[in-house]
């Protein structure tokens, strides 16, 4: 039966109960195909273009053995021990910023005043004696000169408990005039871990690089966006395939351009934790350590991640 | 290129905007002037107190015992001047960034252990131009329950000139002195050396001003400590006139001398609107873009729209829509 008889049979009156029965099944077939088209449509408006993360993290660790408390252990011996960062870009954006540091526990030169328990984290932050005043008087310069002063919350887990906690990041400000000589080394970030209660149990200050001492710790580091890999070595190979650790960018500050959409970015960071001074210390010591990487995209920072462990 | 133009002018305009309602109004923007009081954070005010009293010093003080906050300070753009009290004999490995800090033109002034070898390495010589490594103890006055030198001026100079010859109420006065020959060792820095004052028992040079690639004034004594009773406790001589006058008189005049300060303000300056207007088009960029990316979805959204409609109408001509006669599927079915 040709299509155009069909039809005419349909709207005639005269066909059978089984052509009756094909008529409603065709009508069955026209409600599942709308219902198809229309959740096919409100799927693709409302759910398929929503992607709310513009970054996935895909490895975050490094490759230490970890305490009972989940704190990274670094042997203050020979070995070669590595973090891994690996981020996948989910939605383009225009720049994707990393800074790293390492910060060293200093907890005991921690003074200050009693702060209300609803006070923020800045607050407590400026209430510690000297580096608060520090922190206020660079951010007083910093609007009015322009000045790119990075302050951020972060939480960071070490075992069941999770503590708040507030970096100050006083690079910005600092380093662009100091010469090049002077810049390794200048400890211009902060940090504090508050408790539950927001107190300020710990403060840590360190430096902006991919680990302490950059030119003796780290044994390599590699960079690489989707196919292209740029490694840095203590000594280049024979092959050229590795630049000098020293060229690596400068104060662990990496930034990636006209990012696209499942572009794929790595870094690590390989570090030998051998203490160079252990020779001569009669008492073999440890440092409480926060390794950290913060995230900036289009000049905002996206999050803050934070290592804590022991060398 | 007419954009990269547009934003530079933004930002130099928010510079200008933002540096003149800062002058207007607080003293937020106006020079550091860095007081560090090693370990002994009294000390250190009282020499801020001192200080923020004197017109001739329009500037903001802030106090630091901490080596790494002064360290790191020292690099920190809006520093015009330095004032470093050192109370012991402790290297905190601060002496190669004294010297940097010299070196760029800027103006300091050490009291106590400033000018000693292993305090401050060789920022000793390059710095604060003693090169000490002895001192002489002063003669004990039991009712004052002080150490004193009478310290008497030598060339002159602006900065004792209110002054004068005077007995100093401190402990030590450190010097670069051979113990085995018992003369004094010369001490040939680069630049132009002043001696303000000396003492004495060996003629030793206690105060000395110094104009090289910066400005410095160094003061062979005056260290001190908090503990009240001890002899070495700077209230006994932060109350003196002659004191209070000296140590002004130095800060304003490396104040008034000091090359670092408008050149490293100025270079500063053009580094920070960089990274500004940098920061600014790539924010401009991202609006421009996540717009545009906006605008795609709002499109996409429509076509799907209207595929959609479309797609319902066909289907409901084929499927469901009445016949030509009026009468409805339904009806149809049901034989009416």
């Amino acid at each position: 039966m040709s299509e155009q008889m069909a039809a005419d049979e349909l709207w005639s009156g005269t066909q059978p109960d089984s052509e009756m029965k094909q008529l409603v099944d065709r009508r069955l077939v026209g409600i599942v195909a709308i219902a198809f088209i229309v959740s096919s449509a409100g799927f693709s408006v409302f759910v398929g273009e929503r992607v709310e993360e513009p970054i996935e993290v895909i490895r975050n660790e490094w490759n230490t053995p970890t305490d009972s408390r989940g704190i990274y252990n670094l042997p203050k011996i020979e070995g070669r021990y590595t973090y891994s960062l690996g981020l996948v870009i989910r939605k383009p954006f225009e720049k994707l910023e990393l800074f790293f540091a390492t910060l060293k526990n200093s907890s005991f030169t921690l003074a200050g005043e009693e702060m209300p328990p609803s006070a923020l984290p800045r607050e407590r932050f400026g209430a510690i004696a000297e580096l608060g005043d520090v922190a206020s008087t660079i951010e007083d310069y910093a609007a009015p000169y322009l000045m790119r002063l990075e302050e951020q919350e972060f939480r960071v887990r070490v075992g069941a408990e999770e503590y708040g906690g507030f970096i100050v990041d006083l690079t910005g400000p600092i380093l662009p005039v100091a010469p090049s000589a002077a810049q390794h080394g200048l400890p211009t970030v902060h940090a504090v871990l508050f408790d539950p209660n927001g107190t300020v149990v710990q403060y840590y200050r360190g430096f902006p690089d991919f680990f302490l001492a950059r030119n003796e710790s780290i044994i390599d580091l590699t960079i690489q966006r989707n196919q292209n890999v740029t490694k840095f070595s203590q000594r280049t190979t024979q092959q050229g395939t590795s630049l000098l650790m020293k060229d690596a960018p400068a104060l662990g500050r990496l930034e990636f351009k006209d990012l696209r959409k499942e572009d794929q970015i790595f870094v690590t960071v390989a570090v030998n934790p051998a203490d160079p001074d252990a020779m001569y210390q009669t008492v073999p010591t440890r440092d409480a350590l926060i390794h950290m990487v913060l995230v900036f995209i289009d000049g905002e920072c996206y999050h803050v991640f934070a290592s804590p462990m022991i060398w | 290129m007419e954009n990269r133009i547009l934003l530079a002018a933004i930002v130099l305009g928010l510079l200008s905007a933002s540096l003149l309602s800062a002058q207007q109004g607080s003293d937020i923007t106006k020079p550091l002037l860095l007081v560090y009081s090693q370990g002994q954070p009294a000390y250190g005010q009282e020499l801020a107190d001192i200080l923020s009293q004197d017109p001739r010093i329009d500037a903001r003080i802030l106090v630091l015992t901490d080596p790494d906050l002064f360290r790191s300070m020292l690099y920190f753009p809006s520093v015009k001047v330095v004032l470093a009290a050192f109370n012991r004999d402790e290297d905190e490995q601060l002496g190669e960034h004294l010297e940097r800090f010299f070196e760029g033109g800027g103006g300091m002034v050490g009291l106590g252990f400033a000018g000693w070898q292993t305090t401050v390495r060789e920022a000793s010589e390059t710095v604060f131009p003693l090169n000490a490594s002895y001192y002489v103890v002063g003669q004990y006055n039991a009712s004052g329950k002080a150490y004193m030198h009478h310290l008497y001026v030598d060339q002159a100079h602006s900065i004792s000139q209110e002054v004068g010859n005077f007995t100093a109420y401190t402990h030590k006065v450190f010097m670069s002195f051979n113990k085995t020959s018992g003369q004094l060792l010369p001490v040939s820095p680069e630049g132009e050396v002043t001696v303000l004052y000396r003492e004495p028992v060996y003629g030793a040079p206690a105060v000395v001003a110094y104009d090289a690639a910066g400005v410095s004034v160094t003061f062979g004594c005056f260290a001190g400590d908090s503990v009240e009773r001890a002899p070495t406790y700077f209230g006994r001589f932060t109350g003196q006139e002659e004191f209070r006058k000296l140590l002004r008189n130095s800060i304003a005049w490396v104040w008034a001398n000091e090359r670092r300060y408008e050149e490293t303000k100025s270079s500063a300056l053009t580094q920070f609107a960089k990274d500004a207007e940098e920061a600014e088009e790539i924010r401009v960029q991202a609006g421009r873009s996540e717009q545009e990316r906006q605008n795609m979805r709002w499109l996409r959204t429509a076509v799907t729209f209207v595929l959609a409609i479309v797609g319902v109408a066909v289907v409901y001509w084929k499927c469901l829509a009445p016949s030509p006669k009026g009468e409805t599927i339904d009806e149809r079915a049901d034989g009416g």
